[in-house]
């Protein structure tokens, strides 16, 4: 890696999960969107 | 015949999202049709954690965060539930939870051996797993020898803190980019991705680079 550190450009989805400090919590939008997803199966 | 793409990825050891996140990026790598090239980066997520903790991580978080044991556990079960989808399965009963500057610093040794991978591998299933400790010098060495490494040179190294220098500078390194959780992956040092994406969102970023850094004729 470069001593100089350019700034990133993001991709991705930024709500993924990640562990910040000591806590590694599962984002609460994340429990909805796979809620709604096995609703929309059930649907199916 | 094009270069690899870089991927610097930030991680720390005792990170439940780090391992699902490595198998969905190792998903996405296999699928890719390129070469990618990794290296693992320090990032110590609690760095005054005592090396010796009575408990599991459940109690530790329980007890660091004030958080209700049942939450815990719930949001334990969650986590566990995403893992096994992955093909992970977590063993929280078994966990040691450490301080994991000595597994960072086992991380650079191994890299200095050309061996970094098959040692995050190691130390990831050791932790999550095998109910493994991964802060201290003799679990590490054996660990270690288990691999084939010499067992008398790594806990001379981890002794001596021979790599902690470049655990402190990869921590460093992650400050300067703004990294505050992990895993996070910086593709040719120009693209950020923060935490565990799905498969099919790491396997559009690998595009997305590739085509970035060999913009189509």
């Amino acid at each position: 890696m470069s001593d100089a550190i350019p700034q990133l450009q993001i991709l991705g989805d930024a709500d993924a999960a990640s562990c910040d400090g000591d806590v590694c919590e599962l984002p609460e939008h994340r429990d909805h969107a796979i809620m709604n997803r096995r609703l929309d199966e059930d649907l199916v | 015949m094009s270069k690899p793409i870089k991927v610097d990825i930030w991680s720390d050891v005792q990170c439940p999202w780090c391992y699902i996140g490595k198998r969905k990026f190792e998903a996405a790598v296999d699928a890719f049709d390129g070469d990618v090239e990794v290296e693992y980066h320090s990032f110590e997520l609690a760095p005054d954690t005592p090396v010796e903790y009575d408990g599991t991580p459940a109690q530790y978080l329980a007890e660091r965060k004030g958080l209700p044991m049942p939450q815990v556990e719930q949001m334990i079960e969650r986590v566990r539930g995403i893992a096994s989808s992955v093909g992970l399965e977590y063993d929280y009963e078994h966990m040691h939870q450490t301080n994991t500057v000595k597994a960072h610093e086992l991380l650079h040794y191994a890299k200095a051996h050309g061996r970094q991978l098959e040692m995050k591998e190691a130390l990831l299933k050791s932790y999550f797993l095998d109910g493994g400790h991964v802060g201290r010098i003799d679990d590490l060495a054996d660990l270690a020898a288990g691999l084939g490494f010499d067992r008398q040179d790594v806990v001379r190294a981890l002794s001596e803190n021979q790599y902690l220098p470049a655990v402190k500078a990869d921590v460093a390194q992650a400050t300067e980019y703004g990294i505050q959780g992990v895993p996070f992956f910086v593709f040719e040092g120009q693209f950020g991705v923060s935490g565990a994406q799905e498969t099919a969102t790491f396997a559009n970023v690998l595009e997305q680079v590739r085509n970035a850094k060999e913009p189509a004729a």
